[in-house]
């Protein structure tokens, strides 16, 4: 393969066939990321027949995607994976509905891949319940919040099923305005995190730290977000699909589960071979 | 058979594709949608898209879907 760019991977992506009915696919990171990736130099592609795997550096894991002809192709892909970079915490995300993710998680686990944890993907279209609480504390972050939140991400946030956001990262994401925060006298209390194209808007966190939940945080930050989003023709969100206690509270919000799942896979490195 | 805007509006009824010059910056079509609307189109047209194309700007509006799908021979 030539030196690795945007456009080489897409070319590389392009010689996947997706004609036959196992074609599978998780890697759906715009130019921009993928140019970024490859300046910071954390990218990495392993190009076999019929099948091209994505790697990706992000602190402690490697982040595994695939463009792959058929599960066999990515079976394939996955062994020649592991034993080119052995003994490392790998992580892919499989997403899609149930029954094509299961299809896709088997070859995974042939490779020494448990499931850590499913997501579910929410979404709330159209117009929700009017919100008439009112929203006092909530402020958008501003640049001098930037250390906290990445301290409150590192502190409560799970980096196996979230991906944490290094501080340039944002930087940038405060600059848009769209990183809402509750504050106390002890510093962060809950930040809420979105971002908006065009019609749609999509929650990419709603935390409130382990130990001030059940003050009405989390409430003031849903409520400033759906009073921001108010033009926004539908919302959408993951969750963990076994956290019933917050998909309850994003139902009580007007979102429900589209049918779309994310399983997290992890191999742990000292599974390695 | 389905025009396009029928398939569009299957994949994601809560927005006005008639009304859009750009799916994508308006926010209506995401990366899983594409893939839908893809295998959508593949199964209404009897067409096999190739992975090559599956590119942001062949499904940017209707006109370039449109165009797309003269390429395989169909006008829609």
């Amino acid at each position: 393969m030539s030196r690795l760019s945007a456009a080489v991977l897409q070319e590389a992506m392009g010689l996947i066939d997706r004609g036959g009915a196992g074609f599978a696919i998780s890697f759906f990171a715009p130019v921009s990321k993928i140019e970024a990736w490859i300046a910071e130099g954390s990218l990495g592609v392993l190009l076999c027949e019929d099948a091209l795997l994505i790697h990706r550096e992000d602190g402690e894991l490697l982040r595994v995607s695939h463009v792959a002809a058929d599960l066999l192709a990515l079976d394939v892909a996955l062994g020649k994976l592991i034993a080119a970079i052995p003994g490392r915490l790998m992580v892919a995300d499989l997403v899609g509905r149930p029954k094509d993710v299961e299809c896709v998680t088997g070859a995974y686990r042939r490779h020494g891949f448990m499931r850590y944890t499913q997501l579910c993907r929410m979404q709330r279209s159209g117009a929700g319940p009017v919100i008439t609480d009112g929203v006092i504390g909530v402020d958008p972050a501003g640049m001098d919040d930037v250390p906290a939140l990445r301290a409150f991400m590192e502190r409560w946030l799970d980096p196996l099923s979230e991906q944490i956001q290094d501080v340039a990262e944002l930087r940038d994401v405060v600059a848009t305005q769209n990183v809402l925060v509750v504050r106390d006298s002890t510093g962060l209390a809950g930040f809420l995190m979105y971002d908006t194209i065009g019609q749609s808007t999509t929650l990419r966190y709603w935390h409130v730290a382990g130990d001030r939940q059940g003050q009405g945080i989390g409430s003031r930050l849903m409520h400033a977000f759906l009073t921001r989003c108010a033009a926004s023709r539908r919302i959408t969100l993951w969750v963990i699909a076994d956290n019933a206690a917050a998909i309850a509270k994003y139902h009580h919000y007007g979102f429900s589960e589209d049918g779309m799942v994310d399983d997290i896979m992890v191999r742990r490195a000292e599974m390695a071979r | 058979m389905k025009s396009i805007l029928d398939i569009l509006s299957g994949i994601r009824p809560e927005f006005d594709f008639a009304a859009s010059q750009d799916y994508l910056a308006d926010g209506m079509l995401d990366s899983f949608d594409m893939l839908a609307l893809v295998s959508d189109l593949d199964r209404t047209f009897s067409i096999r898209i190739e992975g090559s194309e599956i590119l942001p700007e062949n499904f940017r509006n209707l006109a370039a879907i449109q165009a797309l799908l003269a390429k395989h021979g169909v006008t829609a």
